[in-house]
């Protein structure tokens, strides 16, 4: 390797990045596994708190039960935490955006979101790496402090603040609520750093540390609507594209290149298959097609199984809906039919389109064989009654 | 964030001054609004519209027992491009009604809409038994629907909608589970099941 | 990466103190006597959610482990005591043996609770009930009294927030420029649910001065004012 060209780099990005400095060859846990506050009054809250936060988010109705899924996260985290694997808890909760939390005592928080915009389980792991090391790294007791002090030691200015915000009724955020608040640009870029180590040392792909980032902008490259608000976010979070940017690099001077041949991943094409219409009708629900169609494009390419992923594309142009969309759904149907695993949907949904086109005769054949294939179908009614007219 | 956010400025209202904000009396009988009609059971109050800011104009909000417990929305005259509801976030991104849609792309329309009136990441929505239904002359369709939303009571609901002029017209009821769906779902699903077009009078029609 | 997210509980601490400027009574009571099939009405009492905090300057509240857990102490001890001198066996179930109903009905008892804040008490009325208390659970509650071998079953919410001296000198300069801060408070409700038909029977508000749950002898204080007026089985009255 290089010597000189970390150097290099991290002049460079001294002056882009004020975080970065050759502490990134020192970043080490500072906690050992195992750890629970003893002493700090401040800690000890928070740890109470976020353990009642835990107990009521057991509860949560969004939360999936799915042993699989579960397992398979388990499995990642356990692999990547070593010694620290016993010290977290993971939480897979319905939200079709991409997420991953730590709180203060070790609960973690992934989002389904995430599970469908992975390229591979070492994307996973990179997202979950970096998310253990908030935890070792103490981020959350860290940020609590900063604002209390900053707001503690604030201006006449700072005060008025205080009062628009609401924190002066003394009932504003909780320290619940503030525990899973944003890390600051620094600690994000400790956990990265921290983060692409666990991974490396884990036997998981370094280079999915920015891989992840990559598809996040290409995501967002792709949607029609985009994420308002990029003033918050971007103050917290390093900007994608920079942290993309030195990510690669340091991975490519630390770790050498990446692969040249990149292997399809079987474990998350196991859990993508298994799992496809939980994951996927929640993204539609979104209303985001640009999105939802890069997703597709990508869950094609890993090799999703063919004829879930057609019936997607099916439901994305139907419900789009622009000039040309509706042959395009047409074929997708058809073609999701063609490979033989179309869910049953498809028979109904192409029904509706030729019943649109006044195409009456297809329209029936369709719809009396989705009352063949599921004959439980809730819509019977509805069915029947087209069938009849 | 509409729903939780709708809750907050509500409380808010009720800080800055004690002022008494008017739940109205719903009478029973026929009730016009914007060009539709319903039969109005006993027992409704409407929401005045500082609590219900992402509704329409023309729409309503009843309720027995308080929208944390029971509500049923009322949407009428949906014209071709809009949205049921209204959000100051431009990156909601709502689906918006088409005056071609068939059944099951109205119940998609409200699926999606409704997991955005309570947060995006906060709520699951699933809706079934999608089946005919007449409203007055027009065919339209009534379905059932399931609600998870976080730091909630589950929901069950029931809704209606027809298109009439090239307009939606939809009518919206959901019940805490457990008790408050069970108590008033037969009474929503009347009020719904009795709505129709009216002339255009938006004038209360007294029994 | 984050998530920011509001739990509900915080607009229900935020309802009771905007009520507290507002509020006309703060106190419901629906029946006379608890009755029970048993020798002494049975109540079960559900997970209090009783929490102190710090209030420091900043605001932000700091949730308190040694104030909370004593509060907790000197409340279910208080709550012992104070259940017998009312003629009441009371059973208490605790937060890790909650069965998923029960979690169903305390989410509904928390919208429920919240619904007659707003809508009962506060300036939220619903003219369709013209004054008329009649919030219920449901009579499905029923199964959990079976479980329990309860007639009734008690919620409370509580909470405290103690003003640090830093917080107190906020209060003064912010008052210098006009301007308002909250130097503590303490507030919240208990409500008492009749399990067979799963009626609200009774209701009560408290805010400020409600009692000093830290020490032994400021629980007793503060349970006799959370429970004020509660039903008895001897009928409504101080208890002994």
């Amino acid at each position: 390797m290089n010597q000189t060209r970390p150097v290099v780099l991290l002049a460079c990005l001294v002056a882009c990045w004020p975080a970065f400095s050759a502490e990134e060859e020192t970043l080490d846990h500072r906690i050992p596994p195992g750890y629970e506050p003893v002493q700090e009054k401040d800690e000890l809250g928070l740890w109470m708190e976020m353990r009642e936060y835990e107990q009521a988010l057991k509860q949560s109705a969004l939360l999936v039960r799915d042993e699989d899924l579960n397992g398979y996260l388990q499995e990642i985290l356990c692999r990547v935490a070593a010694a620290y694997c016993k010290d977290f808890r993971v939480y897979l909760i319905r939200n079709p955006n991409f997420n991953a939390s730590m709180t203060a005592t070790g609960m973690m928080q992934v989002w389904t979101g995430l599970i469908v915009r992975a390229n591979s389980t070492d994307e996973i792991a990179a997202v979950i790496g970096h998310e253990i090391s908030h935890y070792t790294l103490l981020h959350s007791l860290a940020t609590l402090r900063a604002l209390k002090k900053k707001l503690a030691t604030g201006t006449f200015v700072d005060i008025a603040l205080i009062l628009a915000t609401g924190y002066g009724t003394g009932l504003g955020q909780t320290m619940a609520a503030l525990s899973v608040m944003s890390f600051s640009r620094d600690q994000e870029t400790e956990a990265d750093l921290l983060g692409m180590r666990l991974l490396a040392e884990a036997a998981y792909d370094p280079h999915a540390s920015y891989g992840i980032w990559e598809k996040i902008i290409a995501e967002e490259e792709a949607a029609e609507v985009k994420r308002e608000d990029p003033g918050a976010f971007g103050k917290t979070h390093p900007d994608a594209k920079l942290r993309a940017a030195y990510l690669k690099e340091l991975v490519t001077a630390r770790y050498g290149p990446p692969d040249a041949e990149a292997v399809a991943d079987q474990r998350l094409l196991s859990v993508l298959n298994n799992h496809y219409m939980l994951l996927m009708e929640d993204q539609l629900d979104t209303n985001r097609y640009g999105r939802t169609k890069e997703l597709l494009e990508r869950h094609a390419a890993l090799g999703v199984e063919p004829s879930l992923v057609r019936y997607f594309y099916g439901e994305m142009f139907r419900q789009r809906g622009k000039d040309g969309d509706r042959d395009l759904a047409k074929s997708a149907y058809l073609h999701s039919i063609e490979g033989g695993r179309a869910p049953a949907k498809s028979y109904s949904n192409l029904g509706y389109l030729y019943l649109k086109e006044g195409d009456i005769e297809n329209a029936r054949t369709y719809f009396a064989e989705y009352l063949e294939i599921d004959p439980d179908a809730s819509d019977r009614e509805m069915i029947e009654f087209y069938l009849e007219d | 964030m509409i729903y939780r956010i709708s809750m907050l400025i509500a409380l808010a209202a009720v800080a800055s001054g004690c002022v008494s904000t008017s739940y109205t009396l719903v009478a029973p009988g026929a009730t016009a609004l914007e060009g539709m009609q319903v039969n109005a059971t006993s027992g409704w109050n409407q929401a005045p519209p500082m609590h219900t800011p992402s509704m329409r104009k023309g729409a309503a909000l009843w309720t027995h027992d308080g929208p944390l417990l029971d509500q049923l929305i009322i949407i009428p005259g949906v014209a071709d491009g809009e949205p049921l509801m209204n959000s100051r976030d431009k990156s909601a991104a709502l689906p918006l009604f088409k005056k071609d849609m068939l059944p099951n792309e109205i119940e998609e329309l409200t699926e999606s809409t409704f997991v955005k009136y309570f947060g995006e990441g906060n709520a699951a929505v699933t809706t079934k038994n999608l089946r005919p239904q007449r409203f007055g002359e027009y065919r339209g369709v009534m379905f059932d629907v399931d609600a998870t939303v976080s730091d909630n009571p589950d929901y069950r609901g029931t809704a209606g909608a027809f298109v009439a002029n090239d307009k939606l017209y939809m009518m919206f009821f959901l019940g805490a589970v457990p008790h408050y769906y069970d108590k008033h779902s037969a009474a929503a699903t009347s009020v719904i099941q009795s709505a129709t077009l009216t002339g255009g009078s938006n004038v209360p029609v007294s029994n | 990466m984050n998530i920011t997210r509001f739990l509900r509980l915080p607009t229900l601490s935020l309802t009771i103190v905007l009520l507290s400027g507002c509020v006309m009574s703060s106190n419901v009571q629906q029946i006379d006597r608890l009755e029970s099939v048993g020798e002494n009405p049975r109540i079960v009492m559900m997970p209090p959610d009783v929490k102190y905090y710090l209030l420091t300057a900043s605001g932000v509240p700091e949730p308190n482990v040694e104030w909370t857990t004593a509060a907790r102490e000197n409340f279910h001890a208080a709550m012992t005591d104070y259940a017998a001198s009312i003629g009441t066996d009371l059973s208490f179930i605790s937060t890790d043996s909650l069965s998923e109903n029960e979690i169903r009905y305390e989410s509904l008892h928390s919208a429920v609770g919240s619904s007659l804040l707003n809508h009962h008490f506060g300036m939220m009325k619903l003219p369709s009930k013209n004054g008329k208390f009649d919030w219920s659970l449901g009579p499905e509650i029923a199964s959990i009294g079976e479980n329990h071998e309860a007639d009734y079953a008690l919620f409370v919410y509580y909470r405290d927030y103690q003003a640090s001296g830093g917080r107190v000198a906020l209060a003064v300069l912010a008052a210098a420029v006009g301007g308002a801060v909250a130097t503590g408070s303490e507030h919240g409700f208990a409500s008492l649910v009749d399990l067979k038909t799963g009626d609200i029977v009774w209701f009560n508000v408290v805010n400020a001065g409600a009692g000093e749950l830290r020490n032994k002898d400021g629980a007793v204080t503060a349970v006799r004012a959370l429970f004020k007026d509660i039903p008895t089985a001897r009928g409504s009255g101080e208890p002994q």
